[in-house]
């Protein structure tokens, strides 16, 4: 009987945790990376994460990390990209939407 | 492609970033392109699984009813994330939608599937879907998805109706073999 007690306070718990961990990815102001869904130009949503959480547990973002080289998958970029746009011009934000993208408060 | 502002990278091939530096290193990913087959429905379920290890798959109707505390993904399109779970290496997430992919085959959504363009990519998926409608052939012979993938009725690429083709020359064979067969 206490067992089940415990097992259940031990799920809600670890559910409660769960959720209120995975809220996070809906939290514009936590995470260093912003994933953008985007039809078109039209806004669908914007997903928030941190990228050692990614890489920790999921080999595709691992990679990401961890080899420079490869982005032959969607959304991969390098460490070198990330330096790369500094020698371009920079513009401002295509939509009112992303230029609030550009300024989260950390 | 919509205006991507100079300084931006596209998502799919290479990768995107925010014009100007980006605050804080902040990393901007877009999904926008026909390519990259994702919507925010399947990403968000994608980034939870990651994180904790769910997805809003529900195993029964009544479990499509269930209140979700907020911030919890919506039910997304399975095949889809299927597809999206292969890309990004979940092979625990892809075996989870393979069953709930198995679990709700009709005859109809077999045909659909089995067809659908995307689904030549995916040797378990298109065994599943096959195997399921040589199995319920009487049923699926029936349908109007069967009728529309005979004739041809969709506008798809030669690529894909290669692909046809060779499925139901495939479906013709296996079909012919169990009729030979001793009962």
């Amino acid at each position: 009987m206490l067992y089940e007690v415990w097992k259940k306070l031990h799920i809600e718990t670890w559910q409660n945790t769960s959720y209120k961990f995975a809220r996070l990815l809906l939290d514009p102001t936590v995470g260093d990376v912003t994933f953008v869904v985007r039809n078109g130009s039209r806004l669908l949503g914007r997903l928030y994460a941190y990228k050692s959480i990614l890489a920790a547990n999921n080999e595709y973002f691992a990679k990401r990390e961890m080899n420079n080289i490869l982005h032959l998958f969607v959304g991969f970029k390098t460490p070198t990209a990330l330096i790369e746009p500094a020698h371009e011009q920079y513009s401002s934000p295509h939509d009112p939407a992303e230029a609030g993208e550009s300024s989260p408060s950390i | 492609m919509t205006g991507i502002p100079k300084g931006e990278r596209r998502a799919s091939g290479v990768y995107s970033q925010l014009a100007g530096p980006p605050p804080n290193n902040r990393e901007i990913i877009y999904f926008d392109e026909a390519k990259d087959d994702i919507d925010y429905v399947t990403l968000h379920n994608i980034l939870y699984f990651i994180y904790i290890g769910c997805v809003n798959l529900p195993f029964t109707k009544d479990g499509a009813e269930e209140k979700h505390p907020d911030g919890y993904p919506g039910i997304p399109d399975a095949f889809r994330l299927f597809r999206s779970a292969h890309k990004f290496k979940l092979p625990l997430l892809r075996d989870r939608c393979l069953f709930y992919l198995d679990q709700g085959l009709t005859p109809q959504i077999a045909v659909e599937r089995l067809f659908h363009p995307e689904c030549e990519s995916y040797d378990t998926l298109k065994n599943l879907y096959f195997d399921y409608l040589v199995a319920n052939y009487d049923e699926v012979k029936e349908t109007k998805e069967w009728e529309r993938a005979l004739t041809n009725d969709d506008d798809i690429s030669p690529a894909a109706a290669r692909f046809r083709a060779r499925l139901l020359f495939d479906i013709s064979k296996r079909l012919s073999t169990l009729a030979k067969a001793p009962q």
